[in-house]
């Protein structure tokens, strides 16, 4: 109990303090963790030893524990591992990236108008924002798989509807707190439309937790894509996701673990990076101050 | 305090009318028939069909279809399964009782880790064992559950041979098979959530720790176990006690992808089958059934703050 009170204060939830890795270094380090699993999982084509859909069903070839030739061994159709991994990260963090720009967006723009404005539009808007968050997040995207089908589409559509309602409720509460500041009231003053001062006024001043909360979605949304797809409802083989092959693996779950553990660990690695991303961002702007 | 109950309850009834709206469309806008689904790959005449809608009150306008099926929600008929042509209410029922005694027990295992761990990381804050449980805490949350539960499978059950990896066997029947079974489930979950918890409880515990009062009660030679205890635990308790009961919601509604692996039969299981077998009635049973549970536990917990801090008033 030795720390300050000011320690205690400004170190909530975060990384305990040390020597090893200081705060301030935390939103580079984990920015650059995180660009480099999304520039790999871009250049897959390039970097991919093996064509990821290339089977070989020769006993020699299928299940082959990791090797100089195969880094993290080949699957029972004799398809190289690392390969499909990098693919997958492809289809994991491209879907995963896709589905939370626009969740963000459609949610941050109705959170938006919904607390400038108030009103009718505001009622509805957290009426139907509390409808989507009365269910279990699986449960729902399930639901709406079961509605659009199984595959790309549906995982998407299914992230996108559970992602909506965190990000309306976070862009019209931080709405609602800059609202009647002076310089809300200046834009008013000065004739500015309601358009421009949300534009220009009121989303540069809530931003800041948006983008936090986008880093945290996307976490959450690979984590979707995964269950999905381990379920067998989300995207489905030969185009490789890092669910799916782990659904593919855990057949072979005592031959060939590693057909489990790589893309396993993959899902681990991406998802620790947009945490701690988020983390470390929401600490960096809870010491700037509020907007 | 009776207000505000009965507030949060007309509420959460305006909310469940949505949900089941939604609920509701999203099943009529499906393609296909449901009368073709259910007669499946039978021969049958058109008049035939005709004449199911009609009992069925299929061909109907919607909203009328709309109010029938509230009024049938609401006496507990949520239709008959495609499939078995069993009552779901009954198939629902039926694979509650395993969700619930995992749900129990997971809940059990989080709270029994975050709170000792938590606890520990503020004792020791700044150093290296603050730190080890962060990080581990963070491993937790970052961990997806299916790889966990694969890893102890292959752990437990491949390699060392200690537990049976999958299977369900009811504790009427045989208590020490049932929590054999239930172990390596109860653990892929309980591990999971402790990670949230442990990380919430240690902001929480921080944040209490550096408060007026803990240098009141060491001003008047109260001991540090007593001041962890009695006075920052408890009051550390109230946010906790909220994604508690958030993480109770989720797992009872059926830890879908937990009971898939380890093939329990529980609720979960049960909306992943008919999805895979498009039967619509269950599917809808079950989404109804998670929303109604999340809400109620959502209100439980908000009920429950009042005990926790006398402070909080309901207005």
């Amino acid at each position: 109990m030795a720390s300050s009170t000011h320690e205690f204060a400004t170190d909530k939830i975060g990384w305990p303090r040390g020597r090893w890795l200081r705060w301030r270094h935390r939103v580079p380090a984990s920015f650059g963790v995180a660009a480099v699993l999304v520039l790999v999982a871009i250049g897959a084509a390039w970097l991919a030893p093996y064509n990821p859909y290339q089977e070989h069903v020769t006993l020699r070839d299928a299940l082959q524990p990791p090797s100089l030739h195969h880094w993290l061994g080949t699957d029972q159709l004799g398809r190289d591992v690392f390969s499909r991994i990098l693919f997958g990260g492809r289809v994991s963090l491209g879907l995963g990236i896709f589905a939370v720009s626009i969740a963000a967006s459609l949610g941050s723009a109705s959170g938006l108008f919904g607390g400038y404005r108030g009103g009718w539009w505001d009622h509805a808007l957290m009426r139907v924002v509390d409808a989507l968050q009365a269910f279990p997040t699986l449960i729902l995207a399930i639901g709406i798989t079961a509605v659009i089908g199984t595959g790309v589409v549906g995982v998407t559509v299914a992230i996108g509807v559970v992602t909506i309602p965190i990000f309306a409720r976070l862009a019209r509460a931080r709405v609602l707190q800059v609202r009647t500041l002076d310089y809300v009231e200046a834009a008013h003053a000065v004739g500015a439309s309601g358009v421009r001062t949300m534009a220009r006024c009121i989303l540069p001043n809530v931003a800041g937790p948006l983008i936090v909360q986008a880093s945290v979605s996307l976490s959450f949304a690979i984590l979707i894509e995964a269950g999905l797809s381990f379920l067998g409802l989300g995207v489905q083989p030969p185009t490789p996701s890092w669910g799916n092959m782990i659904n593919e693996g855990k057949e072979f779950l005592e031959q060939a673990p590693w057909l489990v553990f790589a893309p396993g660990g993959m899902i681990f690695v991406t998802v620790m990076t947009f945490n701690f991303l988020g983390d470390a961002m929401r600490d960096r702007l809870d010491r700037a101050g509020p907007a | 305090m009776l207000r505000y109950v009965a507030a949060r309850l007309a509420a959460m009834v305006l909310v469940m009318l949505l949900v089941s709206a939604c609920v509701f469309v999203l099943m009529r806008v499906l393609p296909g028939d449901p009368v073709v689904a259910m007669v499946g790959m039978m021969d049958v005449s058109a008049s035939t069909l005709a004449g199911m809608r009609h009992s069925l009150g299929l061909d109907r306008p919607l909203p009328v279809q709309f109010v029938v099926w509230l009024g049938n929600v609401a006496h507990g008929n949520l239709g008959v399964s495609i499939r078995s042509r069993e009552p779901v209410t009954g198939v629902l029922l039926s694979h509650v009782p395993v969700t619930l005694e995992l749900a129990a027990l997971s809940l059990a295992v989080a709270v029994m880790v975050a709170i000792p761990f938590a606890m520990l990381a503020v004792r020791h804050h700044g150093r290296w064992l603050d730190r080890m449980l962060t990080a581990g805490s963070l491993v937790g949350v970052s961990f997806p559950g299916f790889v966990l539960a694969l890893g102890l499978i292959y752990l437990m059950s491949l390699r060392l041979r200690w537990l049976p990896p999958t299977g369900y066997v009811s504790p009427v029947d045989d208590l020490a098979d049932n929590l054999k079974l239930m172990i390596m489930p109860t653990l892929t979950l309980g591990l999971t959530s402790a990670g949230l918890l442990t990380r919430l409880l240690r902001g929480q515990l921080l944040e209490e720790i550096s408060h007026g009062y803990v240098r009141t009660a060491r001003a008047k030679g109260a001991t540090e176990r007593a001041i962890m205890v009695s006075h920052v635990l408890r009051n550390a308790l109230v946010p906790f006690t909220t994604v508690l009961g958030n993480e109770a919601g989720v797992l009872l509604s059926g830890a879908v992808i937990t009971e898939t692996i380890f093939a329990l039969p529980g609720v979960g299981r049960l909306a992943v089958e008919n999805v895979l077998n498009r039967d619509l009635p269950v599917i809808q049973g079950v989404v109804l059934w998670s929303a109604l549970l999340y809400l109620s536990i959502n209100l439980a917990v908000d009920l429950i703050y009042g005990v926790l801090d006398p402070r909080v008033r309901y207005g």
